[in-house]
């Protein structure tokens, strides 16, 4: 069941961001065109456009989700959603996977712009800085080839983590605005409560990093955990890699606990209207 | 419980702020019964429904269908049909009926799609380009399509015009799978009577009456002498 609430979660969030993709979809054409007028104003204009409408796509990306699960968890779609025959942890599981697919999506175009923006700007002498920087002995004595890569899939999945985590705030925040007495504020409740559960993530996890300050230490042959402040300088002299992991594992698990009590609020708490 | 009721509630409790909606209400309801949920607006006859179905959890009392708490298993036997429109407004028949298919294994999609022509229904049109009566239609084809142990059908005659109701009460009486419960919320009392086989009368969060057609046209009266009788004395307790 849980594989065909995806598959129609999937359906219904294309649905709701077919017009802010198709929106990227243009702004991007724009974008094409714009290469063609080989003029120093027109080009920094629209790279500027351009990074604004894609920030703008993962936050209109994001609104357009929260109005999707208001409409098919809590308004008057939830009528049949609520009333299938499926496990309420597999209905919530299934619109956490599907939203954060689609915020994920646009974040990567996000990024995807900025790293275009920054060598369409910056043509042939931004690349060859990027490979300076990269093969230049300093560098390497930093920090080997071996090593950046670890870090850069550290990197990549902390990002996708954030997302993943952010996404359950998000949620957790919607489903809030439905219990009462927190549904006085309505939509606007949604976007308050998101915002205030992703701030206490923030929080909680910076709280934790302070009581107890983990890393993951980086070097060519192995990746290992580290605590204290001796071993990580240990791994830095050996031009290894540290980078901390506390506030995204406490981020985690906060995720998974308010993915726990979403279920109990659905299940206890909200009468869908 | 015995075997033959399909729904149990004892001492039932449901209020809305300080507005008491279901007052200790108790009763059961047998199997294979056309059942009449009878009352004014605003008596409950809604949230009853939304409870049996399992929409509505912060209730006190206990509420059993088919032997169980209203939860998976239930919802896998009861086919609801609320008031409002549910279905997404870019869904077109054929997404609802595919949508149906995939979780409710009573579903019976070639069947859906004989009640879309008849209906002479596009099956390819988008629900918000159609008319309240055409939706309706689409959900009563959904509903009705499915082989379940229990319909709770909310109003179902509610928004529709005289000629569209007679042919959507003969659409439900003739396709509910035999030997199943239906539950059925109207107002209308007298473009009913002749189809229940029970009434059970909902009024100021009581259950007024509850009881056969049978033992109500013994007394030498109709369902809808009845319902003037304690529905008024009801508003006048009020």
């Amino acid at each position: 069941m849980l594989g065909k609430l995806i598959k129609n979660d999937l359906k219904f969030g294309a649905h709701s961001v077919s017009l802010v993709y198709l929106t990227a979809l243009i702004a991007s054409a724009v974008m094409g065109i714009s290469l063609l007028a080989d003029l120093e104003t027109v080009k920094y204009i629209s790279s500027v456009v351009f990074i604004i409408a894609a920030f703008a796509i993962v936050i209109v990306t994001v609104i357009t989700i929260i109005i999707s699960i208001q409409k098919t968890m809590y308004g008057s779609q939830g009528y049949l959603t609520h009333t299938l025959p499926v496990k309420t942890s597999a209905l919530v599981f299934s619109k956490w996977f599907t939203s954060f697919l689609w915020v994920f999506i646009s974040q990567l175009f996000f990024y995807a712009s900025i790293v275009f923006m920054y060598f369409y700007v910056s043509g042939e002498d931004g690349f060859q800085m990027i490979k300076s920087i990269l093969l230049s002995g300093e560098f390497s004595m930093l920090i080997s080839e071996a090593v950046l890569k670890k870090v850069a899939i550290l990197e990549a999945s902390r990002l996708i983590i954030q997302v993943a985590t952010i996404t359950m705030y998000v949620l957790f925040g919607i489903t809030l605005s439905n219990v009462r007495p927190f549904h006085v504020l309505g939509n606007l409740g949604a976007v308050i409560y998101s915002f205030i559960t992703i701030l206490a993530g923030h929080y909680l996890g910076k709280g934790a990093a302070k009581l107890a300050d983990i890393a993951l230490a980086l070097t060519p042959d192995k990746v290992s955990v580290v605590v204290t402040e001796a071993a990580k300088d240990a791994i830095l002299d050996i031009n290894g890699a540290i980078r901390p992991v506390t506030a995204t594992f406490t981020g985690v698990v906060f995720a998974v606990i308010l993915y726990f009590i979403i279920i109990m609020l659905i299940e206890k708490k909200i009468n869908i209207k | 419980m015995a075997n033959d009721v399909i729904i149990k509630v004892r001492n039932l409790s449901k209020s809305y702020g300080k507005n008491l909606v279901l007052d200790d209400i108790s009763f059961d309801l047998e199997k294979g019964k056309i059942i009449g949920l009878l009352g004014p607006n605003g008596c409950g006859k809604t949230t009853l429904i939304k409870i049996l179905s399992g929409l509505i959890h912060d209730y006190d009392g206990i509420v059993r269908v088919d032997d169980a708490p209203p939860g998976i298993h239930t919802k896998g036997i009861t086919a609801y049909l609320p008031e409002k429109t549910y279905l997404a407004d870019w869904f077109r028949p054929i997404d609802a009926i595919n949508y149906f298919n995939d979780f409710f294994s009573d579903f019976d999609k070639n069947k859906a799609l004989e009640f879309v022509k008849r209906f002479r229904l596009n099956e390819k049109q988008s629900i918000k380009s159609m008319s309240k009566g055409m939706q309706e239609k689409v959900q009563l084809l959904l509903i009705m399509s499915r082989s379940a142990k229990l319909y709770l059908l909310d109003e179902p005659l509610g928004g529709v015009d005289p000629a569209a109701r007679a042919t959507i009460l003969d659409i439900i009486m003739k396709n509910y799978a035999q030997d199943s419960t239906l539950l059925l919320s109207t107002h209308m009392v007298n473009d009913l009577e002749g189809s229940f086989d029970h009434v059970l009368m909902l009024g100021n969060g009581k259950v007024l009456v509850n009881t056969g057609i049978a033992k109500i046209h013994a007394m030498g009266k109709s369902v809808e002498e009845v319902f003037k009788e304690v529905i008024g004395n009801a508003w006048e307790t009020d």
